[in-house]
């Protein structure tokens, strides 16, 4: 029996130390994802409690034998897709997402210019796309979930992730076409500080 | 990764990583969820329902009573009945029967044509 199965069966038994291993063994990657989507943490929070208290509430509904990882991510994923186009908000304005942006102390002022212009200008190409595209990028890049993944988390058929994916990729091609060198040098330079 | 990929797709990749915040969310969040599962205040059903879906309960709650009188109607007026013999009676008022308390049926064939206009009249 996997981990997963383990601590589910245990919860079903009404071992409520299991539960928080099982919030604990997956919040921090729910967080970010809801993070992401949202980017706003109180939404991010409240999005999280959502989906364990409705894990909660249908575990006898769940197959324990898959990967619990998909599954979370569509409640996750549904969630915030909700908030979002209930506030049709997306993320931060640029003067709070700078003001957000704590430069570490041993990061060069260089680095720390080139830092900051790069997460406006990702931040601005990230705001150019639609919904749909943005679940795709963050699932991939951020969460590095395959296509299957995605399409499963989307409840879409895997062409559909692949053409959404396409077209993103595309935009921020296109977006970020200036910055692609900054990008390569900052991604090189600053994983190395 | 299984997507077809360049260096664009690695930066791109590590800039996601980079900027958005990988941390634990507040202790506030697994609080909140033990207390509501310890008060068993959480339910689908115990949350506010949006207006749509609001306007979809009120709506069908009032039409399964007019459909259950129309039902009545034709069942206590028979061949008789002036123009509820004309109501169609679709399959869902057998459910709808069963689902409304719908007091009338007890009462007489008049009573059930008033409440019948008096409902419709207010609801519908």
């Amino acid at each position: 029996m996997n981990q997963d199965a383990e601590l589910v069966s245990r919860i079903r038994e009404g071992d409520s130390e299991a539960f928080a291993a099982f919030y604990d063994r997956y919040k921090r990657r729910l967080f970010r994802t809801a993070l992401a989507i949202t980017d706003d943490q109180g939404a991010a929070e409240e999005i999280l409690q959502d989906c364990f208290l409705k894990v909660y509430h249908c575990l006898s509904r769940i197959d324990c034998s898959t990967p619990l990882g998909p599954f979370l991510h569509r409640i996750v994923v549904n969630l915030s897709y909700n908030w979002v186009v209930k506030r049709r908000s997306w993320f931060l304005s640029v003067e709070e997402m700078i003001d957000r942006l704590v430069v570490a102390p041993q990061v060069s002022p260089e680095h720390a210019y080139e830092r900051k212009e790069l997460h406006r200008r990702l931040h601005e190409a990230i705001k150019s796309l639609n919904i749909h595209h943005r679940l795709v990028v963050i699932l991939f890049y951020l969460q590095g979930f395959s296509l299957m993944e995605i399409a499963y988390i989307l409840e879409c058929p895997v062409g559909t992730v692949k053409s959404r994916l396409h077209h993103a990729r595309k935009i921020l091609k296109r977006e970020l076409a200036e910055e692609k060198a900054v990008l390569r040098e900052a991604a090189y330079n600053l994983s190395s500080l | 990764m299984h997507h077809e990929g360049d260096g664009f797709d690695l930066s791109l990749g590590w800039a996601l990583r980079e900027f958005v915040p990988d941390k634990d969310p507040p202790p506030r969040v697994w609080e909140a969820i033990e207390a509501k599962l310890a008060l068993r205040v959480y339910s689908e059903e115990a949350r506010p329902l949006p207006w749509r879906r609001k306007v979809s309960v009120w709506l069908r709650e009032a039409l399964s009573s007019v459909q259950a009188v129309l039902f009545s109607l034709r069942f206590r007026l028979g061949g008789e009945g002036v123009w509820a013999q004309e109501q169609s009676t679709p399959a869902s008022v057998m459910i709808s029967i069963s689902a409304a308390p719908w007091p009338l049926f007890s009462y007489n064939s008049q009573i059930v044509i008033m409440g019948f206009q008096t409902r419709s009249g207010l609801r519908i």
